[in-house]
């Protein structure tokens, strides 16, 4: 995971530069990024999230799988706190990136989310066009450097393996392309301010195959430079992407999710640890 | 039911049919009717009111022919004619250029707080002052304009002592926050929430993400919004009546009395001189000229943004 964080990309300097601290205080291998113990999520009275417990390492991608309902896109949106906004959402036990708090009392959601991307289940550019789009986040981060700004956005483009089709219409709107090449866009423009964690929320879901055979090349291409996390209906697509695999359920009487097996993914799949999980890889429900 | 009975039922539901069909087609004929007749009218004999002088003169006294418009004196040489002959001399100068900075004065006072309070409604739905304004909004919105007028009356033209134009600015711009108010609100509540939750999602502090993705997202239908109030508060009369009084001379003084275009109409309209009425229709069709110009305006923006 270091090498690919010390990379000398030329970003806002403070910024790289407190990635690449924080790279070296965690060398160890396997590290936890992302550890929930005991993690609870609550909607009004309801209790969405019960007692989940994980640890998603550093540098590889994750898949959270399960039935409708289970839990896995409020987990995984809980990770960069996109229901600060949502009435009547809370969350109880203890959810950690690199050991800090997400939910603690001085933790900023913004600095959270500027560490934690996300993509979402519908490609959602802006109505801007291509280039401000990508450049949207570094001038968030308070960018001002044109020069600066044009080569990072080229290098997202690049790696979100969209620069070749948009490189002569970076004007055009971002609503304007395709939905594979939007959602493509989107990864762009996530990965342009080097987040440390990457959430996809069903990235392809809206998508045809050879858009979602795209994007799951780029998840490949992507792996190892990001903590990827990625929520998906499609059990194929987990095994094809993902080094682990966590499978989640819904109790059937509190309506809570739960995690039912976390593992590496070629274990999960060829030899679950809960018949649960079996009967659901097997077609057998959900 | 089968296919045979269902048949049978056939001409006696086509006749149901036609029977609606025709109600909604007279209704939209009674609704549509008077309003191209009001419109063609006005285009008519407003439009024969139209000359040079129109827009370049200003007010001048209806004298009959073979009297000197400026002194009152007969000219030497010259017969006496009767008044309904008079000389259709003068034109509405004055009240085109004050209708212009009264609305526009308006506008620059009405868009920040309208826009600023359509973005607090839309943007942070969830405080309990919300409701309140809106509600405010609402009725502010539907309240009769003389009522605005007497309120600027009491409020600006009693305590300064003077008629004025900022007086009628200031009357226009009550009338005018509410309408952009609920326009730029409901125009961001049409925004998509995934376009926030992205920005959210980029770090962007809340602040940042309305200022750069929101509102320019919903940009054309903030100036839509913006654009109908401009039209809508230089057609009002009763507001401006209190406030700007009028004024027979070409000023641009906004501390003292301005004329406005719907102003002369109201006086002209009532003038026994036929030229004055003339300029009553030409000063209507001025006014709904703006108001069509406006609107086309908007569709032809809104159509080249949807493109």
């Amino acid at each position: 995971m270091s090498e690919t964080r010390t990379r000398s990309l030329p970003l806002a300097g403070g910024f790289a530069a407190t990635a690449a601290a924080r790279a070296r205080d965690h060398e160890k291998p396997g590290k936890a990024k992302i550890e929930a113990v005991n993690f609870d999520f609550y909607y009004g009275s309801f209790k969405a999230l019960d007692r989940i417990n994980l640890a998603i390492p550093e540098g590889e991608v994750t898949a959270l799988i399960g039935p409708s309902g289970c839990g896995k896109s409020t987990l995984l949106r809980a990770i960069n706190r996109m229901h600060d906004k949502t009435p009547g959402a809370r969350a109880e036990g203890l959810l950690t990136i690199d050991g800090e708090s997400i939910y603690g009392k001085d933790a900023d959601p913004i600095l959270l989310r500027r560490r934690v991307g996300m993509v979402f289940q519908r490609p959602n550019p802006f109505a801007r066009s291509v280039f401000d789009n990508v450049a949207y986040g570094l001038r968030v981060l308070g960018e001002r450097d044109r020069r600066r700004i044009k080569e990072r956005v080229e290098w997202a483009l690049r790696r979100a393996a969209l620069w070749d089709e948009v490189k002569d219409r970076l004007n055009a709107t971002g609503t304007s392309l395709s939905g594979g090449q939007q959602q493509r866009l989107c990864i762009a423009r996530t990965i342009a301010v080097e987040p440390e964690v990457v959430l996809m929320d069903e990235p392809c879901s809206a998508l045809d195959p050879i858009s979602t055979l795209k994007i799951e090349e780029l998840i490949a291409d992507l792996r190892g430079t990001f903590t990827i996390i990625i929520v998906t209906h499609n059990m194929q697509q987990a095994a094809r992407v993902s080094d682990y695999t966590a499978f989640m359920l819904m109790d059937s009487r509190t309506r809570a999710g739960q995690m039912v097996e976390f593992g590496p993914t070629v274990q999960l799949f060829t030899n679950p640890g809960d018949p649960r999980t079996e009967a659901y890889l097997s077609g057998h429900f959900g | 039911m089968t296919l045979e009975t269902n048949m049978l039922t056939y001409p006696r539901r086509r006749r149901v049919d036609k029977a609606l069909r025709g109600c909604t087609l007279v209704a939209t004929a009674l609704a549509i009717v008077p309003l191209v007749l009001i419109i063609a009218y006005v285009l008519i004999v407003g439009g024969a009111a139209l000359n040079r002088d129109f827009f370049t003169q200003t007010y001048r006294p209806p004298v009959p022919a073979g009297v000197d418009p400026l002194t009152g004196l007969p000219i030497e040489g010259m017969e006496e004619g009767d008044l309904s002959q008079v000389q259709a001399r003068g034109g509405v100068l004055h009240g085109i250029v004050g209708t212009l900075m009264v609305t526009i004065t308006a506008l620059l006072f009405s868009l920040p707080i309208g826009i600023l309070a359509g973005i607090f409604l839309a943007e942070y739905p969830d405080t309990p002052f919300n409701t309140f304004i809106r509600f405010c909004s609402d009725v502010l919105s539907g309240a009769p304009s003389i009522v605005i007028g007497v309120v600027g009356f009491t409020l600006i033209v009693r305590q300064t002592g003077t008629y004025s134009g900022i007086a009628g600015a200031i009357a226009l711009t009550f009338l005018m926050v509410p309408t952009i108010t609920r326009t730029t609100e409901e125009i961001l509540k049409l925004v998509p929430n995934t376009v926030r939750e992205a920005a959210m999602a980029m770090g962007a502090p809340m602040w940042y993400s309305t200022l750069t993705v929101v509102v320019p997202t919903a940009l054309t239908g903030i100036v839509t919004g913006a654009l109908l109030a401009f039209a809508r508060g230089a057609g009002e009369t009763a507001p401006l009546l209190l406030t700007i009084q009028g004024n027979s001379n070409l000023s641009f003084n906004m501390l003292a009395p301005l004329a406005a275009l719907p102003i002369l109409t109201y006086k002209y309209i009532e003038s026994p001189f036929p030229a004055e009425n003339q300029l009553a229709w030409g000063t209507a069709f001025v006014l709904m000229m703006l108001v069509l110009g406006v609107n086309l305006l908007v569709r032809i923006t809104t159509a080249r943004i949807k493109r």
